[in-house]
């Protein structure tokens, strides 16, 4: 007799991907011993994350779960989701078990990992090296498939993505995006986020981000997969950071005056929260000179994609804090000003919608958004609506994405 | 970690946060009738006070007379422009203002305050500006004129990939030393004709590492099979740098990756022999990441 576990949206290879929002998975007997309920406790043990089990949809779980598994082999429900505080380090570094309650017998177990972005500073020289190695694959020396996204932020799509309300939901997916073909070339890798309002003196380090020289062309460690760097046809990274790198840069708002933005709860709104386009969003940005300091040209630079996975974590702890994770909340989201396509709530997004007549740039590069076999949200052309309730406290699929420090909460 | 408990932490940081934020006095970004601020606390004042969708016409008008302003202090100029630059991130809302803005940052490109010269010449250059090219290329062919340093120069022409540069970075090369010589092989990688000098920079073991490092991308950008036959040689060649090796093996992995060409058992025995017999943690660990690529 053993326990079979299943939790959905394994990839082709089994593998199990969590975040902290709660997934439906079950576990049943398979090859029973008699007829009466086999009686089981669920627990995760491992080197690295951790889950929690509920019987219930809620961020309320606990360490172990007992549950009673019928002897016909039909299968129990229950919730399973990555403890906050204990994300994973490595592939499948968690083990969820069953054992028998009473003998402590080992019944079942399933491997998975709890995967979500962390914060750059803190990461280990592993996890750090596999997200530079992935990267720069992704790159391809100028030749791979990093080039789509250089082409989806450049100025012909400035409206699509900035001074409007559209402008954190548009990069949330452009992120996402990006994530997943990252993923697709190494599963354990996320996002690291840029906390630019601390000192990150190991992420501006000659194996991570590397370190400018004095005429701002950013220099590697021998061997680091950013030294075949190319974009637009250019060697390297153009980048001059005008503050001392172990120290954030100066005149940035916090993140506590950043959450502070969209005014004090109960009223908390995203229409006054989301001028944290200029500052700290926009002064992060011109804290260097080099790609990153301008437009059409910061992609170009891979600290783009961690500074911006900073500010949607500011979005998202923003929206956790004040309850502000469903769109049909009014005050979750905002009119758009002026009123233009691709900001309202229903909107198709470019450039993953494939249109390319006015108002809309005359070029879609990329094609659809990337797809994740661990959800189906947000399809294929992602609505503006999509991207709100991002870790779906609400219900339905979520993105499959989470930060370290914001977490789920029904 | 108890989520409840996380929640009413952060509710209590916030808070004691916002009270803080009360008592701080405003400062002033402009001198106050009869009493000067110093510029230190301007600058400050400055950089701190940021550009919302509120205040953005009136806001920018002060700055720009900052910006504009030689009497005022360098750092107050420098923060104006930093809060203008951050400004310009702002996208459409920012667009009633921009193309004073533009025309202020083409003022100031001829400015005496060195650091304002680079920084407004930059941000003109990454927006491919033609005033600024012109300008940057007339320092490159006139060095009496030039606005900034060589290496700068050839950086800021390089941010626009059409090729009306090139012969002119390419002979600026010739006579150029240092961090130009870099920057302009950095320029030269989209540059067809370039292909011998890339190569001839690569095989040379005289040429400084930065050097031969820039030439192996730069021929990986250019001709791909030459690069990995060049390549193949110096990964083999345990009389080399081992750092010029490593990046001969990243550039490989990443090369044949984006060319998704397939394994050749020849070119793994290679690398497999160059980790195993080097002591270079550099080159192990380039050639850990090929042999990983090259298994899945």
């Amino acid at each position: 007799m053993h326990v079979e576990i299943r939790i959905p949206g394994a990839d082709a290879l089994g593998r199990v991907f969590l975040t902290w929002t709660p997934v439906a998975a079950t576990a049943r007997v398979v090859n029973p011993v008699g007829a009466a309920p086999v009686p089981i406790t669920l627990r995760s043990v491992g080197s690295g994350g951790r889950v929690r089990f509920a019987t219930t949809r809620t961020h309320l779980g606990t360490p172990t779960l007992a549950l009673k598994l019928p002897a016909s082999g039909k299968p129990v429900r229950f919730f399973v989701a990555g403890a906050f505080g204990r994300p994973s380090v490595s592939l499948g570094d968690v083990v969820i078990q069953a054992h028998r309650t009473r003998t402590k017998l080992l019944l079942g177990k399933k491997r998975c990992t709890v995967r979500v972005r962390k914060n750059a500073q803190s990461l280990t020289p592993a996890e750090r090296d596999r997200f530079v190695a992935a990267f720069g694959t992704l790159n391809g020396a100028g030749a791979g498939r990093f080039s789509d996204f250089r082409d989806m932020h450049v100025s012909a799509a400035t409206a699509e993505a900035h001074g409007n309300v559209g402008f954190l939901p548009w990069h949330r997916a452009y992120l996402l995006d990006l994530e997943r073909e990252l993923q697709a070339i190494d599963p354990s890798v996320t996002l690291p986020y840029w906390r630019f309002d601390q000192g990150a003196a190991n992420v501006f380090t000659l194996e991570f981000m590397g370190v400018s020289n004095a005429v701002g062309s950013v220099q590697f460690a021998a061997g680091h997969p950013f030294t075949t760097w190319r974009t637009d046809g250019a060697l390297g990274i153009s980048r001059s950071p005008f503050f001392a790198t172990g120290s954030p840069p100066p005149g940035l708002r916090t993140e506590l005056q950043t959450i502070a933005l969209g005014g004090p709860a109960p009223n908390a709104q995203y229409a006054n929260f989301d001028v944290m386009e200029g500052n700290p969003h926009g002064s992060a940005h011109t804290s260097f000179g080099g790609f990153i300091s301008s437009i059409p040209t910061a992609a170009r630079d891979p600290l783009f994609f961690m500074l911006h996975a900073n500010v949607d974590r500011l979005w998202a702890k923003w929206q956790w804090i004040h309850k502000r994770t469903s769109p049909d909340e009014v005050r979750a989201f905002a009119p758009a000003v002026p009123n233009r396509i691709g900001h309202h709530l229903p909107d198709t997004m470019w450039p993953w919608n494939g249109v390319t007549t006015a108002p809309r740039p005359s070029t879609a590069p990329g094609g659809t958004f990337a797809s994740s076999t661990a959800t189906t949200a947000p399809g294929l052309s992602p609505i503006v609506r999509a991207m709100i309730d991002f870790q779906a406290v609400g219900g339905g699929p979520a993105l499959g994405f989470a930060y370290d420090d914001v977490p789920f909460e029904v | 970690m108890e989520i409840d408990q996380y929640r009413k932490r952060y509710e209590a940081e916030l808070a004691k946060a916002a009270a803080a934020d009360r008592r701080r006095p405003a400062a002033a970004r402009a001198p106050a009738a009869g009493k000067r601020p110093s510029a230190a606390a301007r600058a400050k004042a400055i950089a701190t006070t940021p550009l919302d969708r509120d205040n953005l016409e009136e806001a920018v008008t002060e700055l720009l007379a900052i910006l504009r302003d030689a009497k005022e202090p360098r750092t107050v100029r420098t923060a104006a422009l930093a809060v203008l630059a951050a400004g310009d991130f702002l996208g459409p809302r920012f667009a009633p203002v921009r193309a004073r803005y533009k025309d202020a940052l083409r003022e100031i490109a001829t400015d005496d305050v060195p650091e304002l010269r680079e920084r407004a010449l930059e941000l003109l250059a990454l927006d491919k500006d033609p005033y600024a090219q012109e300008v940057l290329a007339e320092g490159l062919r006139r060095p009496q004129k030039a606005l900034v340093p060589e290496a700068k120069a050839i950086q800021l022409l390089g941010y626009d990939d059409h090729a009306e540069n090139v012969p002119l970075i390419r002979r600026v090369f010739r006579r150029a030393t240092g961090p130009a010589r870099e920057e302009a092989l950095r320029v030269l990688a989209t540059d067809p004709q370039s292909e011998r000098l890339f190569a001839r920079l690569l095989k040379d073991k005289s040429e400084q590492r930065s050097i031969r490092r820039l030439s192996a991308s730069g021929l990986q950008s250019l001709n791909p099979d030459a690069f990995e036959r060049a390549a193949r040689r110096i990964v083999a060649d345990e009389d080399d740098d081992d750092a010029i090796r490593a990046a001969a093996v990243a550039a490989l992995t990443h090369g044949r990756e984006a060319r998704q060409k397939p394994v050749d058992p020849k070119l793994v025995q290679t690398v497999q022999q160059a980790g195993d017999t080097t002591r270079s943690r550099a080159l192990r660990s380039a050639t850990r990441r090929f042999l990983q690529s090259t298994e899945q």
